[in-house]
């Protein structure tokens, strides 16, 4: 039985691939916080616009979850330790 | 999430589920910042909601005495659950408090509260990796802790025990919002609130022992909600 060639797959390694940092910061919804308050903090935290926060907040609230920020781990685990400062439930996570 | 509409409310689970903060058995009333029962300083006052309004600067509202008695007692029993669960910190593994990791502000503790309530205050930071969450624990829970003592006791601190008008700067309103929100955390956390049955609650009964902290929560909701507006 002759080999087939292998197909290697090549990991797409294009420049871009790795340059966004792969570390992200989840809010989940949660019944308790009030969507006025969602919004106000995804501003005082991240320095959203009204409108950005709102959209944010009414992703984690029909979608159950919500990407809010990305980038270097360090700097999403303080954004983490932020949101749990207000209350959110706020998660961090390996972008794959 | 939830707006600040009425009938957010679960109707199972009447155990008196609200009523104790404090994580197991603790003294029933220890913490109550009153000398008075906790239920009639709500009911006295449920007809009589005080909302924030914006003032130049920040937000201001005018609290009767019941009123501040609901907030502080509330707020004091967050901060000493909060605080009370902090005597295991602090100490290594060998049982014997590191110098070091005093200095640093570590916690020795690197895991998730058993109790639901102190467990939602203070959640883990990674979904599944414990490891990663206890690495994290290690680093902030004691600064989490103490932030949110520090905002119970700027609320205790502007908000006179017999009432009256409380001014609010916006920092001042933050540190208000933060720790309202820390329990309305405790409240919905202990009634079992969820998503799925907050219509549930449209009625419940004035007798229910736990009828005081479903008004307590909802008139906080509104508070809160009033406080977001008048600093927006």
């Amino acid at each position: 039985m002759s080999t087939a060639p292998a197909e290697v797959q090549q990991p797409s390694t294009s420049e871009h691939a790795r340059l966004d940092p792969p570390w992200i910061t989840i809010v989940w919804n949660d019944p308790i916080n009030l969507m006025s308050y969602v919004t106000y903090v995804f501003q005082k935290v991240f320095g959203y616009s009204k409108p950005v926060a709102e959209k944010l907040m009414l992703d984690v609230h029909h979608k159950g979850k919500a990407v809010v920020s990305s980038g270097a781990r360090e700097a999403m685990e303080r954004d983490a330790q932020a949101l749990h400062g207000y209350g959110l439930w706020a998660t961090v996570s390996h972008d794959s | 999430m939830t707006g600040t509409g009425p009938g957010e409310f679960p109707a199972e689970n009447g155990d008196n589920a609200g009523r104790d903060f404090s994580a197991g058995s603790g003294e029933p009333g220890a913490y109550d910042a009153l000398g008075q029962p906790f239920d009639e300083q709500v009911n006295d006052d449920r007809d009589v909601a005080a909302l924030f309004r914006p003032v130049p600067g920040g937000a201001a509202c005018f609290f009767e005495p019941a009123q501040a008695g609901v907030i502080r007692t509330l707020v004091s029993q967050v901060a000493e659950l909060v605080r009370s669960e902090d005597e295991g910190g602090q100490v290594s593994q060998g049982g014997q408090p590191d110098e070091l990791e005093m200095m640093l502000g570590l916690s020795g503790n690197d895991e998730l509260p058993e109790d639901p309530v102190l467990a939602r205050l203070l959640p883990d930071a990674y979904k599944d990796d414990p490891e990663a969450s206890a690495e994290f624990r290690r680093y902030t829970e004691e600064s989490l802790r103490s932030a949110k003592i520090n905002s119970a006791q700027a609320v205790l601190a502007s908000l006179p025990a017999d009432g009256g008008e409380v001014l609010l700067t916006e920092p001042e309103g933050q540190q208000w919002l933060r720790a309202l929100n820390d329990v309305r955390l405790a409240i919905g956390t202990r009634l079992g609130i969820t998503e799925d049955n907050e219509d549930l609650m449209k009625d419940f009964s004035l007798e229910e022992p736990r009828s005081a902290y479903i008004l307590a929560y909802q008139w906080l909701s509104e508070l809160q909600d009033s406080l977001i507006d008048a600093l927006s």
